[in-house]
């Protein structure tokens, strides 16, 4: 909003931008960058890399770090030393996956840097698929309207999470558009994403909005892939009902997928500040002097150590359920469409 | 000898202290009433009214009022001020008696511009670290787009800086824009400014002067920290009707005045509007459209009861728009808009109550409101979707107070008072309207942080007194009160001022004041943005409270034609707030500001030096700052101290006027600035954001550094004016020439990092944002 007002401004004043040389301070002292985002269905895996002099015009190539030693840790004395896979990335050997709900250690230390700890955990998420029910056919759009409730049960404290829901469908990619559904056994089987209605009051398409208190509820809003809190449900169980038009099709079966994440507040707090700042560079922040400050949870570093918790419900529109490799369902790159 | 020479002062003390208790040693009678100006019936404040023979003599005071108190004699009085010809009575005074003088408004020619020898006021009066310009002063001055702009003047002062670029804040003495008690006859306004900041909401045509106070604030002004910037409108003619217009380059002028009443009655209506929309065109497309627009109402009447009775009504509404309209395809349309307002309305009655005291009350209610709302509309087969969602943010003051002043004697002035201020803040208001065909519309209101009354009193008195024949002492203090929610607040608030006269032409002067403020603004501290909040003081927000010391030196060389002065300053601040790190600040209507908002201290020093030419063909003042300005937050900058971010190290203008022929003066401003601080980032690093599939594509990623370690480039600018008057049959035609910025150097305005991304790295600059380059200026302007 004040951006729209003071861009227009600079637009009616003929700014002029250039380049000035500023001083910037010296000794400056370069940090560890810890990236590791933690859930259960993947084993420990985290990038190191390093921070370079504003002016250093390195590629992000050489700001890696593979000679670090990264130790995951863990109650009962579980401990893993990850092993360093490439392009900055530490994986588990071991075949060791993180657990929900149990808090992380990780300590890594490189020659030349200070040695760095952060400590984390997955969040634990409790769901449950209530019903899926078919409503209309829109033979014009060629769609079907169907409802699907479910509900989540929170953990105190405050929570973050996530909202996908997908259909099962071929897809391909058509030029000037990107991916598209086309009714067609050539095309490959894919979870393609569903834009939904719901009146609940406190979904939000962008994370700098989540802590935004709630909307008068109005009736039914379109979403994507929306944040939310549990602002509305601390330590309750909450009810969810999203209304959805699916294309019909011959080729399947109405399967759908919805996909549900419960995000620490680590990761929540990293990811807001990198959109915040990254909306900020390059143009000017005329209501704020000050520069936007990343969130960090890693200690004589840089970055964020933070878990997260998946939950998937796969719904047919009978109320059955689905999986992937019954049906065919592949990931990757997507075939052109023909005309 | 010496001990001969204390007795003396000793009986000289006991002498004023005995007429201060009112014993009396001879007869005495006392001379009170009003200067006014001849030719408008316009009361005329900081009049001389001076008994030459026995060196005695009483100022006017804001209103116009006067009161001398000498022995039953027959006296030469001699009544002056500048820009009016003195005038000298011989009075005999038998008794105390009611005495309202007349002064006529000097023409000035070319040949006794040079002649004119003024009473030196500056090192007569004890309150130091004062401006004081009037009207006529700043209507010569370099304007921006034609526009006349006192905020901008006041900028022009030492001590004194705007802030960004082109903005009319007033950031004084290592103090924030929050921090000055900004007054339209007597009533607070929260925001001065129109068009984001580059254009402050006072009328030229409607003001009568500006007083600013850096420093040393009396007892009767309370409630910020920084400063007093004391605004008074002209009360309307009261012998003939006149007015004013002007023609301007982005907006015009127009003020009528005159009697209702001859003698007895008058108003003054003034208005200005700006035509920027169309220019804003030449930037829209069918698609886009962008409007904006300003105007001001000024009002005053005053009606005279008796000659010891006057009462005044000012009002004053001015309101900014800005929308911006975006139709996609003929069906669809989305609108966003800004406006925000300023209102007051004061009742003010002046009472003579006796021959020594004089009353002032108001009563009066000042409104500040700002709204933002967005609009869609969709047309489709199936019908119509209109949405619109508003955000409100409102204060309302409602203001009593009452001031008396008391002048038992020439060399004693007692003022005291109280005041009250019932705030209404409103902080977030939200609307949500929704109208969809076949559908009974739907409107929901909001207000997530509620309503929040909070009630400040004060009480105060000040006693002036002339010690010595080389001695002016002021003692004063303020005790204030304050209450919202659960918080309630008191404040003993001690000021004090001296001033020693060393020679005929030379007075130093010092002061002290301590003062409490119980309301903030949050703001990131960019542009003028009206969403800035003003919040109360709370649980967990603390108010703000600090001290000045000043020292200074006042000399008058040449019988008065300049002036002198160096002061030196130390200001000590508690209760600054600052975001914390990584508040979401655009949000900060919604939320609990005590979690938003961090608590620190601050200092500022410095020493400044002014030198003023008032009278001649030349006229102008030079100004040099030196100063620093550092905060201290626990949670920032690891606890260190920081420079604040309007620390400038030095600070100059150079102002100078110079009358060609009677009908012709050209007037220049040269305004050197060394760089702000600015807060940079110091590192870089590669980040692949989170996303449902694990890291996404690396991009940069920017450490900050020290706070505010690093500066801006230096800002000067060099602006120009030349005015050409014209006495017509019925009026007198003023046609000016300007330009801002003439050299056309390119200032900094913001500073930001500019990633020139790449596919494989990242190449991070700085650059400088740059508005308000050479700008001419033009207006017409008719005074009748």
């Amino acid at each position: 909003m004040r951006k729209l007002v003071l861009i227009l401004l600079i637009t009616w004043f003929s700014a002029c931008e250039s380049m000035v040389d500023l001083e910037i301070p010296d000794g400056y002292q370069s940090k560890l960058i810890i990236e590791s985002y933690f859930s259960s269905d993947s084993i420990w895996s985290m990038r190191v890399g390093k921070s370079v002099h504003l002016l250093d015009t390195s590629d992000f190539s050489d700001l890696i770090v593979p000679n670090a030693q990264v130790i995951i840790s863990g109650r009962n004395n579980f401990s893993d030393t990850l092993e360093y896979d490439g392009s900055g990335f530490y994986r588990s050997v071991h075949n060791h996956y993180p657990q929900s709900g149990i808090n992380y250690t990780a300590e890594v230390i490189a020659p030349g840097f200070p040695g760095t700890i952060s400590s984390s955990q997955a969040p634990l998420l409790r769901s449950e698929l209530l019903e899926i029910r078919y409503i209309s056919r829109d033979d014009s759009l060629q769609t079907d309207e169907y409802a699907i409730r479910f509900k989540v049960e929170d953990q105190s404290g405050p929570n973050y999470y996530t909202l996908a829901l997908y259909q099962v469908a071929p897809v391909c990619y058509l030029e000037n558009w990107g991916s598209v559904i086309r009714d067609d056994p050539k095309y490959s089987i894919r979870l393609w994403g569903l834009r939904f209605r719901s009146s609940y009051p406190d979904f939000h398409s962008y994370i700098e909005t989540v802590d935004d208190p709630t909307i008068p509820e109005l009736g039914f809003y379109d979403y994507g892939f929306p944040y939310f809190s549990d602002q509305l449900f601390e330590a309750r169980t909450q009810e969810f009902e999203l209304r959805f038009d699916a294309t019909y099709l011959n080729t399947i079966g109405p399967h759908f997928m919805i996909q549900l994440q419960a995000l620490s507040v680590d990761l929540f707090a990293y990811e807001r500040s990198i959109v915040i700042q990254d909306l900020f560079i390059s143009e000017p922040n005329f209501s704020d002097k000050n520069p936007n400050l990343l969130y960090s949870n890693v200690q004589n570093g840089l970055g964020v150590f933070a878990g997260y918790t998946t939950k998937r419900h796969q719904v047919s529109a009978d109320g059955g359920t689905w999986n992937e490799a019954a049906l065919g369902v592949v990931r990757g790159e997507l075939q052109d469409c023909e005309e | 000898m010496q001990r001969l020479s204390w007795l003396k002062i000793l009986a000289y003390v006991i002498f004023q202290w005995g007429s201060f208790a009112g014993i009396g040693f001879a007869q005495t009678v006392t001379i009170s009433g009003y200067v006014e100006d001849s030719s408008s019936g316009e009361r005329i404040p900081a009049a001389s009214v001076f008994i030459p023979k026995l060196h005695i003599g009483a100022t006017t005071n804001q209103y116009g009022f006067y009161s001398l108190t000498t022995d039953s004699s027959s006296y030469l009085f001699m009544v002056s001020h500048i820009g009016y010809d003195a005038q000298f009575n011989r009075l005999h005074l038998l008794k105390d008696t009611t005495v309202t003088f007349t002064l006529n408004p000097r023409v000035m020619t070319l040949e006794d511009m040079e002649v004119v020898a003024p009473r030196e006021t500056a090192i007569d009066e004890i309150q130091m670290s004062r401006h004081e310009i009037s009207i006529e002063e700043i209507e010569i001055l370099p304007v921006v787009f034609g526009e006349i702009d006192i905020q901008k003047t006041l900028q022009l002062l030492p001590g004194v800086q705007s802030g960004i670029e082109g903005s009319s804040g007033l950031y004084i003495r290592g103090g924030r824009a929050d921090q000055n008690l900004i007054l339209l006859d007597g009533l607070p306004l929260y925001n001065p400014n129109h068009l984001f900041g580059f254009f402050s909401v006072f009328n030229a045509s409607a003001m009568k002067g500006v007083e600013l106070i850096k420093g040393g604030f009396p007892a009767r002004f309370g409630g910020r920290l920084s400063s007093v910037v004391n605004y008074t409108m002209k009360e309307g003619n009261l012998k003939r009707f006149g007015g004013e217009s002007s023609l301007g380059l982005i907006s015009s002028r127009l003020m009528i005045e005159g009697p209702i009443a001859k003698n007895r009655a008058s108003f003054l209506l003034a208005g200005r509007s700006t035509y920027i929309n169309p220019f804003l065109r030449l930037f829209s497309d069918p698609q886009n459209e962008y409007r904006m627009g300003f105007y001001d109402l000024n009002f005053k009447a005053n009606y005279i009861l008796s000659q010891k009775n006057r009462f005044y009504v000012s009002a004053y509404a001015g309101q900014d728009k800005f929308s911006f309209l975006e139709r996609r395809f003929a069906t669809e349309f989305r609108k966003f808009a800004v406006d925000w307002h300023n209102r007051l309305v004061s009742l003010r009655w002046n009472w003579l109550i006796g021959d020594h005291l004089f009353a002032n009350s108001l009563l009066g209610i000042t409104q500040y409101r700002f709204r933002s709302t967005s609009e869609s509309e969709d047309l489709d087969d199936s019908g119509r979707i209109a949405y619109e969602n508003s955000w409100l943010s409102e204060i309302l003051d409602w203001t009593a107070k009452i001031d008396f002043e008391y002048a038992p004697n020439p060399r004693h002035y007692l003022r005291f008072g109280a005041e009250g201020i019932l705030h209404r803040f409103s902080p977030g208001t939200t609307q949500t309207r929704l109208d969809e065909s076949n559908r009974p519309p739907l409107t929901l209101l909001q207000t997530p942080t509620g309503i929040l009354p909070s009630l400040e009193l004060a009480l105060y008195v000040e006693d002036e007194i002339q010690v010595l024949p080389i001695l002016q002492v002021s003692t004063g203090i303020r005790l204030s009160g304050y209450s919202a929610q659960e918080k309630q607040s008191y404040s003993i608030e001690p000021r004090f001022a001296l001033n020693v006269r060393a020679g005929n032409h030379t007075a130093i002067k010092a002061s002290f004041a301590r003062s409490k403020q119980y309301i903030h603004l949050l703001t990131g501290g960019g542009a003028a943005i009206p969403t800035d909040l003003w919040i109360p003081s709370m649980e967990r927000l603390s108010p703000q409270k600090g001290y000045q010391i000043a020292l200074g030196i006042v000399n008058s060389i040449q019988d008065g034609r300049y002036q002198v002065s160096i002061e030196g300053y130390y200001k000590r601040m508690r209760g600054n707030i600052e975001y914390t790190l990584g508040s979401d600040r655009f949000r900060s209507a919604f939320f609990d500001w005590p979690d938003l908002v961090e608590n620190g201290l601050g200092s500022a020093y410095g020493l400044e030096l002014f030198i003023r030419k008032k009278h001649g063909y030349l006229r102008g003042w030079a100004g040099y700052t030196w100063a620093r300005s550092v905060r201290q937050f626990p949670f920032l900058n690891q606890g260190q101290s920081f420079p604040d971010g309007y620390d400038r190290r030095h600070d100059i203008s150079i102002v100078l006027q110079y009358q060609l022929s009677e009908s012709t003066h050209i007037s220049a401003a040269w305004i050197y600035g060394s760089g702000y601080p600015v807060w940079v980032y110091t590192g870089r690093f590669a980040v692949g954001a989170w996303s449902e599939h694990g890291f996404g594509y690396p991009y940069s990623a920017l450490e900050t550094g020290p706070v505010n370690s690093a500066r801006a480039p230096n800002y000067h600018r060099l602006d120009f004016t030349i005015h050409f008057k014209k006495q017509r049959s019925w009026a007198e035609r003023t046609i000016t020439l300007g330009v801002y910025n003439a050299y056309n150097r390119q200032n900094p305005m913001f500073i930001y990092p500019r990633d020139d991304d790449s596919s494989n790295t990242s190449v991070i600059s700085y650059h400088q944002l740059s508005l308000l380059q050479l700008i001419p200026a033009l207006s017409l302007q008719y005074s009748f």
